[in-house]
């Protein structure tokens, strides 16, 4: 849709093929992008699950007419709709009628929210330099302009505190970095941002990075993960039906802020998270990525490193695995492991790093080719052929040093790519992989810049 | 006891588009140029002939620049494609483009 609206804005009329299920996202996205009545044409149905015979039937049948209509149809400019201003009053009410009005307009996220009044907000504010009108970027499809004042009506609404501010302005800061693409949020794989956190803020805000890390309970890991989808809707405009921006098939709920444990880390001599992403250590830094899906809580036992790393690429190799043709297509893939304090000893007192995991993850989780290139053939990625990649040079001669379907290839991309977060329950024996998806939503991080008054204001809060 | 009452703001952030007024379509397809764009996914190289097949039989001096002269607009070079779109798009003659698939 994108580059229908670049050719109509360079003088180029257009029309867009679109299958059935998504003609809603397609209106919205030319309409966020000025076009109001870009021509669609409809392939009806679901091209994926069409025989070949349906497919050729519908094109001869259906689409072409479509085609010929969006082609010929006349255009009619259509005004830029009026919109509030950010300190409007929009709406005046009791708590229950706040929700219905909020939820009418699909400001929120069917939860209940907290009001944003001017004197809430007013507080988040007071925990940054910047200034309420200070513009932090601009986030497609909706093309909305992303601003300090926002991202604490946001907060607010999500249930946040107001300390939590600087952290939801790095995130924020993160997710408009073109690199994240958070337009492609809306994919139907239906991924879900991750928070990855790092840093003293850590214990300062209370955050939970023992048992239960990514469960629901504590008020920083909660409420920050909930403000991301909150302003997901709100300011790119990521939304399911009625309005159909986002289009996950299924999707997920949102990720929880995943602390690492710093402290467990510090003993192992291993760096945090946030070294291998380029910080210092001590610097509180924010990391948000996708995660597409997780693996299973992987049980792994015994006293050496090679015990748990064996089990890890069995399992979390094998969960990598279902994802690996979306990762050879578009050439990134950022996976997290995050292990359980007691696992990241054996493996420390065995003498390796969080590097050597990658190594180790990366050389040894294998699959076949003729799995990868059918998983892709169905999702529909009908070009997909690991030959012909190889032969054009889009992909290193591994993938195709045979012809043989069962010949193994790499789970992964590459070693570095693959992130290793210590946190979790210090009493047991568990691991979680976080599979990333591709290009969509890989990590990007960003340091959390605090007030100046950061300890007098962190003091005189009420415990 | 009276319930509270709240003066709320609008979550939302300032739409910074500006609408555009679309060229009109041609009025006879006859003898122009259309080229495709595609994201290379949900059998375009399936759908694209079969409509270059349909659109000559309708109209037989059409003419078709066909997808691969423009590269994968979802791809990994997505922006560097958007961003020379207008320049090929002019180098080729376009009267109209065919953009898919979305699926």
């Amino acid at each position: 849709m994108r580059a229908s609206v670049t050719a109509e804005k360079a003088g180029f009329p257009s029309v867009s093929i679109v299958s059935t299920g998504f003609l809603g996202q397609a209106q919205a996205v030319a309409q966020s992008l000025g076009i109001q009545n870009l021509s669609v044409a409809e392939y009806p149905g679901v091209i994926a699950t069409d025989s070949e015979d349906d497919l050729k039937r519908k094109v001869t049948e259906v689409l072409i007419n479509n085609i010929i209509k969006g082609i010929t149809k006349s255009v009619v400019p259509v005004p830029k709709p009026r919109e509030p201003e950010p300190t409007d009053i929009v709406f005046e009410g009791t708590l229950d009628e706040i929700q219905g009005y909020f939820y009418k307009r699909l400001w929120s996220d069917g939860l209940p929210i907290i009001p944003p009044t001017i004197d809430r907000i007013e507080k988040f504010l007071k925990y940054t330099n910047k200034p309420a009108d200070q513009i932090i970027g601009y986030f497609l499809p909706e093309n909305r302009q992303s601003t300090v004042w926002n991202i604490a009506v946001n907060g607010v609404m999500a249930g946040c505190k107001p300390e939590y501010m600087p952290v939801l302005i790095a995130i924020i800061e993160a997710i408009v970095d073109p690199e994240f693409r958070i337009q492609d949020a809306g994919s139907t794989p239906g991924w879900e941002p991750l928070i990855i956190l790092n840093g003293p803020i850590i214990k300062e805000l209370d955050f939970n990075y023992e048992t239960g890390v990514m469960r629901v309970g504590r008020q920083a890991n909660t409420t920050i993960g909930r403000f991301l989808r909150l302003y997901m809707r709100n300011i790119p405009g990521l939304r399911i039906l009625p309005m159909s921006t986002d289009k996950a098939t299924i999707g997920d709920t949102f990720n929880l802020v995943l602390p690492e444990n710093e402290d467990v880390v510090a003993e192992l001599g291993w760096e945090p998270y946030s070294v291998s992403r380029g910080f210092k250590r001590g610097e509180n830094v924010v990391t948000v990525q996708s995660v597409v899906y997780t693996s299973p809580p992987i049980a792994s036992g015994g006293d050496k490193a090679l015990d748990h790393l064996d089990t890890w690429v069995e399992v979390m190799g094998s969960t990598a695995s279902h994802w690996t043709h979306m990762a050879i297509n578009w050439w990134k893939y950022y996976p997290v492991i995050v292990a359980s304090p007691s696992i990241a000893h054996v493996i420390a007192r065995d003498g390796l790093t969080k590097k050597d995991i990658g190594q180790y993850l990366y050389d040894k989780a294998k699959v076949s080719a003729g799995s990868v290139e059918r998983l892709a053939l169905q999702g529909g990625f009908t070009w997909f052929n690991l030959k012909r990649m190889v032969e054009e040079k889009q992909i290193p001669s591994i993938y195709c040093e045979s012809s043989d379907p069962d010949r193994l290839i790499p789970v992964f991309i590459k070693p570095e790519w693959i992130g290793v977060v210590v946190s979790g329950d210090p009493g047991r024996n568990r691991s979680r992989g976080y599979i990333q998806n591709h290009e969509q939503g890989p990590p990007v991080s960003r340091l959390i810049e605090l007030p100046d008054n950061w300890n007098q204001l962190l003091a005189s809060n009420p415990k | 006891m009276h319930e509270p009452y709240y003066k709320v703001v609008w979550p939302l952030g300032k739409l910074t588009y500006q609408p555009i007024t679309l060229k009109p379509r041609p009025a006879n397809l006859n003898e122009i140029t259309i080229c495709e764009l595609s994201d290379y996914g949900f059998k375009a190289e399936v759908i694209f002939p079969i409509i270059r097949k349909l659109l000559k039989q309708r109209y037989p001096d059409i003419k078709f620049v066909e997808y691969p002269a423009f590269g994968n607009t979802h791809g990994t070079q997505e922006s560097e494609v958007i961003a020379g779109l207008a320049d090929k798009l002019t180098k080729y003659g376009c009267d109209l483009v065919i953009s898919g698939v979305g699926g």
